[in-house]
């Protein structure tokens, strides 16, 4: 209860923007093509939501490949790494530059190599999801406790035994805590990469409708996303809590 | 020389050693230079023996147990578990909290298993059976954060027992625990030994858990660690607790251990 009542002041703020935004489009009398009314895309939402979920079909499934390829390079860079300190050392540079290199200047290029399919999506979605993913489980291989180890160690487990009792079951919620980041991070990257070449997903649908001048469905893909985003992030989320709840 | 420190009858057959530390150094590098922990250490158990270790805190006894269990590599000198390497050879209970998180009291009695291949499932019913015998039954499936800390270390001190290794190295196994628990916890682990006897070396900062456990008890001096005295409490387990002989014996070693005697001998 005291928890709910802790997201009033926010939810307010929500409220009364919509009403304020509604208000001026009605006072107004502004056109869809400058600022669509938000029962205006409550509406479209609904009505064309069909539509919608068509695109986000392939937007969804260029970001569970993203996270699925994304997630096992992070697994794999984060152990050799983890083993072999000069590959850890080595890569770090490269592992921060992925991660500044803006994804606007090289999406052009993905599309130019992987062609406009969902790849170059797929390939971004990946490179963001990749970071985070390595770096958290790096640092969570590294802080377990040598107690947790030394049992095993000293009944002669070999190094990939251990990895698979203790180690990586130690350093899951640390992934996954990454995994979240990446997650949100790749649908965003997924959307801008089908911006830039795309004849499918939502990111490529956002493009055309606000060619059209319909501002309606621009906005309520970006409600869509957000809402994508969210569920996401909170599966995600509560799949770390319980995992969390045990330690 | 004292009774109790006579040599014993109990040894078994002379050849194998389970234990032996022959001459075994170990030094950790510090900004200003090594610090000798052991030096010269030498140290032979019986199979089917129980030594007891004491000695004021950080003089070297965890050390002296993660060289005997092959994780610590000596600077000089040899480690020999029944003759050989002792990597993979030993349960060790490490000091503090060592049982995974996220896995319930079974599944971590399991994993001692798991590191020698899968678990066939009659191990797994034996396993389960012995949770009675540690007073565990019941809680087969809680998770680790949700047992007490009396619990916890019975859940430690049975994957340990269960691990089919020819010896046990238990650091500190009732450490954390307040007093009540921990009387109780050592007077159930002498109920173990009997049922289930073992090699054991444990180490342990209570003297009189050691006198009550121990076939043997070696006093240790401050770092780096050597034997002061040997001591050997009459009679087999279980013994009287508040005993005459075990209160004289328990008095002896607190006094080789206080500083003052070590200011005389140097």
């Amino acid at each position: 209860m005291r928890k709910l009542a802790s997201y009033a002041p926010a939810a307010l703020v929500v409220v009364l923007l919509l009403a304020l935004w509604e208000g001026g489009c009605r006072f107004f009398r502004l056109p869809v093509y400058v600022l669509p009314a938000p029962s205006r895309v409550f509406r479209t939402f609904v009505h064309d939501l069909p539509l919608f979920l068509e695109h986000a079909a392939v937007t969804v499934q260029e970001v569970a490949l993203g996270l699925g390829i994304g997630t096992a390079l992070g697994i794999g860079v984060a152990v050799v790494a983890f083993y072999v300190r000069p590959v850890g050392q080595a890569l770090t540079p490269f592992l921060v530059g992925t991660q500044v290199v803006p994804i606007f200047a090289v999406a052009p290029l993905l599309v130019l190599w992987f062609g406009y399919g969902i790849w170059p999506k797929v390939a971004v979605a990946s490179l963001i999801t990749f970071f985070p993913v390595a770096i958290n489980l790096l640092d969570g291989l590294r802080s377990v406790r040598s107690e947790l180890l030394e049992f095993f160690q000293a009944l002669g487990a070999r190094e990939a035994k251990l990895l698979r009792l203790v180690l990586l079951p130690a350093a899951l919620p640390f992934l996954l805590s990454g995994l979240r980041v990446g997650a949100t991070l790749s649908l965003v990257g997924a959307t801008l990469g089908e911006w830039v070449g795309a004849s499918q997903g939502l990111g490529y649908l956002m493009i055309r409708e606000n060619a059209r001048l319909r501002l309606d469905r621009v906005f309520a893909i970006v409600l869509l996303l957000t809402l994508m985003g969210l569920g996401l992030f909170g599966t995600l989320g509560v799949l770390e809590r319980l995992l969390r709840r045990r330690r | 020389m004292n009774p109790a420190a006579a040599p014993t009858s109990s040894r078994p057959a002379e050849g194998e050693t389970a234990l032996e530390l022959r001459d075994v150094h170990v030094a950790f590098p510090l900004p200003q230079g090594a610090l000798p922990v052991l030096a010269g250490f030498s140290l032979a158990v019986a199979p089917g023996e129980v030594v007891g270790l004491v000695g004021p805190s950080g003089c070297g006894k965890t050390t002296l147990l993660r060289v005997s269990a092959g994780l610590l590599r000596p600077g000089r000198g040899e480690v020999r578990v029944f003759g050989r390497a002792p990597r993979g050879r030993v349960a060790y209970m490490p000091q503090g909290d060592s049982l995974l998180p996220w896995r319930t009291a079974l599944g971590n009695v399991l994993a001692a298993l798991e590191v020698d291949g899968p678990v066939p499932p009659e191990a797994r019913r034996r396993a389960q059976e012995l949770f009675g015998r540690f007073g565990l039954s019941g809680f087969e499936k809680s998770f680790p954060h949700e047992l007490s800390g009396g619990m916890r270390q019975r859940v430690a001190l049975l994957r340990t027992f269960l691990a089919r290794r020819e010896l046990l190295l238990l650091d500190e196994p009732m450490g954390a625990l307040d007093a009540l628990t921990r009387a109780e916890l050592q007077d159930w682990l002498v109920e173990v030994l009997q049922a289930l006897p073992r090699t054991v070396v444990l180490v342990t900062h209570d003297v009189e858990e050691a006198l009550l456990l121990g076939d043997r008890v070696l006093v240790l001096s401050p770092r780096p660690a050597r034997p002061l005295q040997e001591v050997r409490p009459a009679g087999p387990r279980p013994r009287a607790r508040g005993s005459p002989e075990l209160q004289a014996l328990r008095l002896r070693i607190l006094e080789a251990l206080s500083p003052k005697r070590h200011a005389q001998t140097g």
